[in-house]
């Protein structure tokens, strides 16, 4: 029992040795953190409307008719009032805005455009979005494209007939009858909204997106530092461990005081960052609203109740170093596994959004089952499901851990 | 050149003697096919509910219902409830979005509607967001096939006064309706956005390139710790200036690889779109993360203060750069910061050609900020 304690302070000060740079880099990317959160603060803040309108520029030719009409128009429909805001432009500033991000989309007129959807050639509308990937926003406004489409040729559809039926009962003042109808659809088109009953009922998950992400980005976090550990955690050679079983000190017991000392490593810089955080509250107005984390207090009661995500992330890193048995595949994998079950467990996009194969397995994932439990302790209480599912998931990694050097220590016997 | 073959010989068969590295190249193809193929066909970013009493509905609700349920995509996915409190309990337990009750005589009400603006269906929700907008306009605008109808011959009604004769206006309808779609999506630089105009496009690959261009930076800064660990082995330890930059090859090869095994990969889940620009930027991607891993390797002395940066890079990267969200519509300011990050410049790259000068610039610079400061402290030494 002594040589096993003496071997955890051993493990323990020869960790605390890198702790410099891990702060430094914990130091870093807590200031990216809380730029992001204070951005969203300060973006929130501003807005008046629900959420923030997308900006489109309209891009046609000067002499090109009825665009601002269009455009007047399409600012009175009812649904996107509140969610576009249109303004005209030449094609090069709309270029230059687009890709400065002060707009998020341009529509590109073609020429006599309005002339084609009266004679039934329906010329093509162009959508420029950014140079970068699509992002799910713009997957989804695509979708609006869809149902302007059904819009215009149902439109098309009623004049056209009506054409025909004028045309077929010979009727009077075809054209002005023409135009009539036109402004009744376009009316119609409008205000269509009328014809929606809205209900609003209460929703049984009512955690605002933004704590779940911040959740999310704590979890990874911590599970990410993982990356910077391969020095720490790099597995000792068979002759050692050999060495330390002949003192008294087996492989389980060894992974454990290993396990012990890096994680008394990863509070230690734990807490260095709930330090930081601490003091940015203390010293400015920053604050997360509905949870506890509105004092510096709250800061610290929600770091002691997320300790458990602490532990798990330390025994998931320690497992990974541990099977890899080298520094650059433990990183790769790393990364993989963490990045894989994030995607799964819904911190990148929401959980609703993945396919349902997906949000049937996240439970599954270590990542989840933390973040469920993060989001809990963010309201000031205790999720015992997650945590029982936490700490089975760490005695099963001590549990691999020691299997695998018993199993590679048989094989060595034997060879 | 023989030295240079020897050399790469030698560092690619260390490489490819780790079996870990080996594997997760492998593993990369064959997860993001498995994210390709998990997405079944009612799988959507936003599920919609739809109700409608089965048994006494008329017949324009049930063909509006089947029409809806058969425009499902990968954005939308309509589905039927047995019940309204089936539906209620589908969008308060989050499985679905938004529902849409429908009445059983809706042909009616949709004739009421023409003339005096009644509500029509009910929509619920839980949230009023962008989302169930959208969702609106969609549902709204299948709905304005009928009722745009029944705006005609109410119009031709009042006109003629007298009634209309239903069976020549509804075939000249059905004749001029049309499923078009009128609306094309481009990148800024007018290359065809193939994605967007694909309604069946999986929208679980929409980060994939991103995240292959943060794995081949994380493979070349796992390589950065070989060249660390090189130091003190002398079979690896280079002192002629052409060992040197044999030496690059330590983080040239592992980014080399995986630059390969995510090329492979978006060439099988057919994400490539023009290879000689996916190439071309590639190339630049993967010089620009060199030049970065040196600058670190030079600025850093220790082992620890570069791995201790790796997190930093990679989850900066991963928040910053485009990959999952673009933060230039949320936080502009600080969208501006994944300048820093290579990954920026490659995911636009492909459109702009700009940014593929840009990425050549950084490479450029951080390869000559290393040599500046190299001097510098050699100098001061």
């Amino acid at each position: 029992m002594k040589t096993w304690k003496q071997y955890i302070l051993l493990e323990t000060k020869r960790m605390l040795k890198s702790l410099p740079g891990v702060c430094l880099g914990s130091l870093l990317l807590t200031a990216c953190l809380i730029g992001i959160f204070t951005l969203f603060q300060l973006n929130s803040s501003r807005q008046e409307s629900k959420s923030s309108p997308v900006d489109i520029g309209i891009v046609a030719k000067k002499d090109e008719p009825f665009i601002d009409w269009m455009i007047t128009t399409a600012e009175k429909i009812d649904n996107a009032k509140y969610t576009c805001r249109f303004q005209r432009l030449e094609e090069k500033a709309a270029d230059a805005k687009l890709k400065s991000g002060k707009i998020d989309m341009v529509f590109l007129i073609p020429e006599n455009y309005i002339a084609s959807i009266i004679n039934g050639e329906n010329k093509h509308l162009t959508i420029r979005f950014g140079n970068s990937q699509s992002t799910i926003v713009s997957f989804l406004f695509r979708e609006l494209s869809h149902a302007a489409s059904a819009f215009i040729l149902d439109t098309e559809a009623g004049i056209y007939s009506m054409q025909e039926y004028y045309e077929k009962h010979r009727l009077p003042d075809k054209a002005e009858d023409e135009l009539d109808l036109n402004l009744q659809y376009i009316k119609e088109i409008v205000s269509l909204e009328k014809g929606i009953q809205t209900e609003e009922i209460a929703t049984e998950d009512t955690t605002p997106l933004f704590q779940q992400y911040l959740v999310s980005a704590l979890v990874l976090f911590l599970f990410f530092r993982g990356l910077a550990c391969s020095k720490i955690l790099a597995v000792q050679n068979r002759a050692f461990q050999d060495k330390l079983a002949q003192k008294g000190i087996g492989y389980p017991q060894q992974i454990l005081a290993r396990g012990i000392a890096f994680f008394i490593t990863a509070l230690a810089s734990y807490l260095f960052l709930f330090i930081l955080a601490g003091t940015i509250m203390a010293v400015s107005p920053l604050s997360i609203p509905n949870t506890i984390c509105t004092t510096v207090r709250g800061v610290w009661e929600f770091a002691f109740r997320c300790i458990p995500i602490l532990l798990l992330s330390t025994s998931f890193i320690q497992l990974a170093y541990e099977i890899t048995e080298d520094s650059m595949g433990g990183i790769l994998f790393l990364f993989f596994s963490i990045l894989a079950m994030g995607l799964c467990s819904g911190c990148f996009y929401p959980r609703s959004y993945l396919p349902q194969a997906l949000q049937a397995a996240a439970p599954l994932f270590p990542v989840w089952q933390a973040c469920r439990y993060g989001l809990s302790a963010l309201q000031g209480s205790f999720h015992a499901p997650s945590f029982l599912y936490m700490a089975g998931c760490l005695a099963l990694c001590f549990f691999f851990m020691a299997l695998r050097r018993r199993y590679c220590a048989h094989i060595q016997t034997h060879i | 050149m023989k030295k240079f073959r020897t050399c790469f010989i030698i560092y690619s068969k260390r490489l490819f003697l780790k079996p870990l590295f080996v594997f997760t190249l492998l593993l990369l193809p064959i997860s993001v096919l498995f994210l390709q193929n998990c997405q079944a066909k009612t799988d959507a970013v936003i599920q919609v509910a739809l109700y409608a009493p089965d048994k006494t509905s008329d017949p324009i609700t049930k063909k509006l219902l089947e029409e809806m349920i058969s425009l499902s995509n990968t954005a939308v996915t309509f589905y039927k409830t047995p019940s309204e409190q089936k539906l209620r309990q589908d969008v308060s337990d989050g499985k679905a979005a938004c529902g849409y009750i429908f009445p059983e005589n809706l042909e009616k009400n949709l004739k009421v509607y023409a003339d005096k603006k009644e509500p029509y269906i009910v929509a619920v929700r839980a949230e009023d967001d962008m989302r169930t907008r959208i969702v609106d306009e969609i549902v709204l605008s299948r709905l304005y096939h009928p009722v745009s109808f029944h705006i005609l011959s109410s119009f031709i009604e009042k006109k003629t006064k007298n009634t209309p004769d239903m069976e020549l206006l509804t075939e000249s309808f059905q004749k001029y309706s049309s499923d078009e779609l009128l609306f094309q999506f481009e990148y800024a630089n007018g290359d065809n956005n193939t994605f967007l105009n694909d309604s069946q496009a999986n929208y679980m690959l929409l980060p994939i390139r991103g995240v292959i261009s943060v794995m081949i930076l994380l493979s070349c800064m796992a390589g950065g710790l070989l060249w660390y660990s090189d130091a003190n082995n002398a079979l690896f330890s280079m002192d002629s200036r052409k060992r040197q930059l044999c030496s690059l090859f330590s983080l040239l090869l592992p980014g080399l690889y995986a630059s390969l095994a995510g090329l492979f990969t978006m060439k099988i889940t057919g994400i490539l779109e023009k290879p000689a620009n996916e190439l071309l930027s590639m190339l630049f991607f993967l010089s620009a993360s060199l030049s970065l891993i040196h600058f670190l390797h030079t600025v850093l002395p220790k082992k620890e203060l570069f791995l201790a940066a790796i997190p930093v890079i990679i989850i900066g990267s991963l928040l910053l750069c485009p990959i999952f969200i673009s933060l230039q519509t949320i936080a502009p300011a600080l969208s501006s910061f994944s300048c820093i990050f290579p990954s920026t410049w490659y995911l636009t790259s492909l459109h702009d050609k700009r940014d593929l000068l840009c990425l050549f610039l950084y490479s450029c610079i951080l390869f000559t900020a290393a040599f500046c400061y190299k001097k510098l402290f050699r100098h001061f030494r």
